[in-house]
C-alpha cells in the first residue's frame, strides 16, 4: 500500500510513512481527535442543489441496503493546500460517525469520496475490510469514469457513477443473500437498538429496573 | 401632186374613240364596281362564262331489279374508238379477232379491271349484300382422321427458313404472304422461333408422330415454338416447344399463353384469319417469355425432337395447373419461416425478461436480496483504527488518475 500524502509505498505493518512522516497521530493533530458527526452528502461548498442532494441521499440508502455491512459517504468541499484529499479521507474513516440508518456500522467497511472543486481533485478512500475488494487500480478507475462529470463540473452525476461503480465491484466480490425479514431484536439495550441516534454521549446509568412485561387486555398487571 | 406630208401624218395616227364615250363607259364600270363589289363582278362575269348546274327536285331513280353490270361505273376508263379524219381507220384490235384465235376470250371489260386491283372495291365478298362465307362447325371427334404420313414427311424437306406449314394450301395468298412477313420478322429477331402448321378441318397429328426432321431438322437447332392448327378450328391448336422453353417457364404459364392465342384467333370468322391473328398473338407472347429464358449459350445443343412437350390447351387443364401450381409450396421455405418465427419468438421474449429484469432493479420496490462481503484480517497501517488510508486520487484538469 501506499502512503494517502505522498504516495511512497509503506511497509503493511509500519504506524508513519518513512518518507513524509504521515500518520494517524500526524493528521489528528491537524484536524483534531475528536469523532465528527457528518452526513452521507455534506457539501461545504454549495455545488450540490436540493434535488440533487436528495437524489444522491437516495442512491446511498439503496446503497447500503443492498450492503448492509458497508457505507458510502461524501465530501465536496475546498481543501487547505497542505491537505490532500486522501488525507481528510483517511481522517474521516478513521474518526468520522457518519449518519447512517445503522450507527453500528463499521467504519473499516466504509468508504469516502472527497471532491475538491478548488483544487480540481478527486479522491477515493476505503477501510480495511473494502481492501481486498476496492483495490487501488479499481478505485483509479472508478474516478476516471468520474472525470467526464467532474470536469462539467457535474458533482452529483460524478457521485452518482461512483456509487453505481462500487455496487458493481460489490455485487461481483460479495455473495448474495436473500433478505430476511427484519426481526425484533432479542433483547434492547439503548434506544440505538431501536434504530434511534444519541445525539450526543451520555453517561453510563446504572442498570434501572427489569422492565415489567405487559398484562394482557382486561387483566391486571402482574405484580 | 403628191399629198402633203401633214395629212399623211394623219392618216399614220392611230384611231382614237371619242373621249366622251370612253369617259361614260369607264364611269359607269367605276360606278358599278362601287356598287357592287369587286368580287361580284368578277362572279358575274365567271358565272356568264361558265354557269353552274342547277339540280331539281326530281324523284331519285328506282333501284333497277337487276343488279348494275360489275363495274359498270368503270365504262368511262375505257375510252371509246377514235374518230379518226380522213378515212383513217384503226388497225384491227384484239376484240375483233375470231374466237377461234383466242379461244375463250371474251371483250375486255371494265370487269377484268379485277385483275389489277386487289380486293377491295371489286372483291365480291366485301360487296354489302353478297353472301358471307358459312359459319364453320366444329368437327365432331370420332370424324377426325389424321394428318396423312406422307404429308409430313413431306414436310420434312421444306426448306428451313420456310416458317409456315401449310401443306394443303389452305391459306390465302394474301393472308399466306402476311403470316409470311410477320414469321420472318420474328425469326430473325426473337430467341423463340416460330412455326406454323396448318392442317385441314378434319385433320389431327397422329398419336406418337415424331416431328424430327421437320423442316430439315430446323427446329432442334435452336429454341422453337410449333403452333398446329387445323383450318377453321383453332380450339383444336397444339403447341409444341423445345426442352429449353419447357425447363425455363412453368407449365401454366405455357398453358396460359396457348390459350390466350387460341381466344384471339377465335375472334376472327375465317380460318385463314383465325391463323393470322394466331401467329400475331403467339409471335407477342413469345417476345413476352423471352425476358425469363436464360440467354442462349453460344453453342446450342441439340435437343432430339422426343423432348418436345405439348403444352395443353385445354382452358380446363390450364386452370387445374395453374391452381396446382398455386398450392405446392416448397418444404423449404416453409422451414425457413418456421426458423424466422421462431427466433423472432425467442428475440422478443428474451428483450421482454429484460425490460421487466431491468425495471424491477430500478424499482424502490421491496429488497429481495442482499450482498455479504467477507471480513478480512488486516494488520492495521499508519495508526488508522479503521483504514489505512487506501485510495486512489485524480487531478481532473491537469494530471491524470494516480494511486
Amino acid at each position: 500500500m501506499k502512503c494517502p500524502h505522498c504516495f511512497t509505498p509503506v511497509n503493511q505493518v509500519t504506524d508513519i510513512c518513512a518518507h513524509c512522516g504521515f500518520s494517524a497521530a500526524a493528521i489528528r493533530d491537524y484536524l483534531g481527535a475528536d469523532w465528527v458527526r457528518l452526513e452521507r452528502i455534506t457539501d461545504h461548498s454549495q455545488r450540490l442543489n436540493l434535488r440533487d442532494t436528495r437524489h444522491l441521499e437516495t442512491l446511498l440508502d439503496d446503497f447500503e441496503r443492498h450492503f448492509p455491512q458497508c457505507f458510502l459517504a461524501a465530501y465536496v468541499g475546498p481543501l487547505p493546500p497542505a491537505l490532500t484529499v486522501t488525507d481528510l479521507g483517511f481522517w474521516l474513516i478513521n474518526h468520522g460517525a457518519f449518519q447512517t440508518h445503522q450507527i453500528s456500522r463499521r467504519n473499516d467497511f466504509g468508504m469516502v469520496i472527497v471532491l475538491d472543486p478548488l483544487h480540481q481533485q478527486a479522491g477515493a478512500t476505503v477501510g480495511y475490510a473494502l481492501e481486498p475488494v476496492l483495490t487501488p487500480p479499481v478505485l483509479s478507475a472508478i474516478l476516471e469514469k468520474m472525470r467526464g462529470s467532474l470536469q462539467k463540473s457535474d458533482f452529483a452525476g460524478a457521485l452518482e457513477t461512483a456509487v453505481r461503480q462500487v455496487e458493481g465491484v460489490l455485487r461481483k466480490a460479495g455473495s448474495r443473500q436473500p433478505h430476511t425479514h427484519q426481526q425484533p431484536p432479542p433483547m434492547v439495550a439503548d434506544a440505538s437498538d431501536l434504530g434511534f441516534q444519541a445525539l450526543r454521549p451520555t453517561a453510563p446509568q446504572l442498570p434501572g429496573p427489569p422492565l415489567k412485561p405487559r398484562a394482557p387486555h382486561g387483566t391486571r398487571p402482574l405484580q | 401632186m403628191e399629198p402633203a406630208p401633214c395629212s399623211r401624218r394623219k392618216t399614220l395616227r392611230k384611231p382614237r374613240l371619242p373621249e366622251s364615250a370612253s369617259r361614260r363607259a369607264l364611269l359607269a364600270s367605276v360606278a358599278l364596281a362601287f356598287a357592287s363589289g369587286p368580287g361580284l363582278l368578277r362572279a358575274q362575269t365567271v358565272d356568264d362564262l361558265l354557269p353552274l348546274p342547277k339540280w331539281e327536285n326530281e324523284p331519285a331513280p328506282a333501284a333497277s331489279a337487276t343488279s348494275p353490270e360489275l363495274g359498270a361505273h368503270f365504262n368511262d376508263l375505257i375510252p371509246p374508238p377514235p374518230e379518226l379524219p380522213g378515212g383513217l381507220e384503226s388497225g384491227p384490235r384484239l376484240a375483233d379477232g375470231p374466237p377461234s384465235v383466242l379461244p375463250g376470250y371474251t371483250a375486255l371489260s371494265s370487269n377484268d379491271l379485277s385483275l389489277f386491283l386487289r380486293g377491295g372495291m371489286l372483291d365480291h365478298s366485301s360487296q354489302p349484300g353478297s353472301a358471307r362465307p358459312a359459319a364453320h362447325s366444329p368437327t365432331p371427334a370420332m370424324k377426325l382422321r389424321e394428318a396423312p404420313a406422307d404429308v409430313l414427311r413431306r414436310l420434312e424437306d421444306a426448306p428451313a427458313n420456310e416458317h409456315l406449314l401449310d401443306p394443303f394450301d389452305l391459306v390465302s395468298e394474301v393472308t399466306k404472304e402476311d403470316v409470311l412477313r410477320l414469321l420472318e420478322f420474328h425469326a430473325s429477331s426473337a430467341q423463340v422461333r416460330l412455326y406454323i402448321l396448318v392442317l385441314e378441318a378434319d385433320q389431327k397429328l397422329p398419336a406418337g408422330v415424331n416431328l424430327d426432321r421437320l423442316a430439315h431438322g430446323a427446329l432442334l437447332r435452336q429454341q422453337a415454338c410449333l403452333a398446329v392448327i387445323p383450318m377453321g378450328e383453332p380450339w383444336r391448336a397444339r403447341f409444341l416447344v423445345t426442352d429449353g422453353v419447357r425447363n425455363a417457364l412453368p407449365a401454366s404459364r405455357l398453358a396460359a399463353m396457348a390459350e390466350d392465342c387460341i381466344q384471339d384467333a377465335q375472334q376472327a370468322s375465317d380460318g385463314p384469319g383465325q391463323v393470322q391473328r394466331l401467329a400475331v398473338r403467339l409471335s407477342t407472347e413469345l417476345f413476352k417469355l423471352e425476358r425469363s429464358l436464360p440467354p442462349p449459350p453460344s453453342a446450342a445443343p441439340i435437343h432430339p425432337m422426343e423432348n418436345l412437350h405439348l403444352a395443353d390447351v385445354a382452358a380446363v387443364s390450364a386452370a387445374e395447373t395453374a391452381h396446382t401450381s398455386g398450392a405446392q409450396v416448397p418444404l423449404w421455405v416453409w422451414t425457413v419461416l418456421g426458423g424466422l418465427a421462431f427466433l423472432l419468438t425467442l428475440g422478443t421474449s428474451i428483450c421482454l425478461f429484460q425490460i421487466r429484469r431491468l425495471r424491477r432493479l430500478k424499482r424502490p420496490g421491496p429488497q429481495s436480496h442482499i450482498w455479504i462481503l467477507p471480513e478480512p484480517e488486516i494488520q492495521p497501517r499508519l495508526g488508522g483504527a479503521f483504514s489505512g488510508g487506501a485510495g486512489a486520487i485524480m487531478h481532473y484538469r491537469s494530471q491524470g488518475a494516480g494511486s
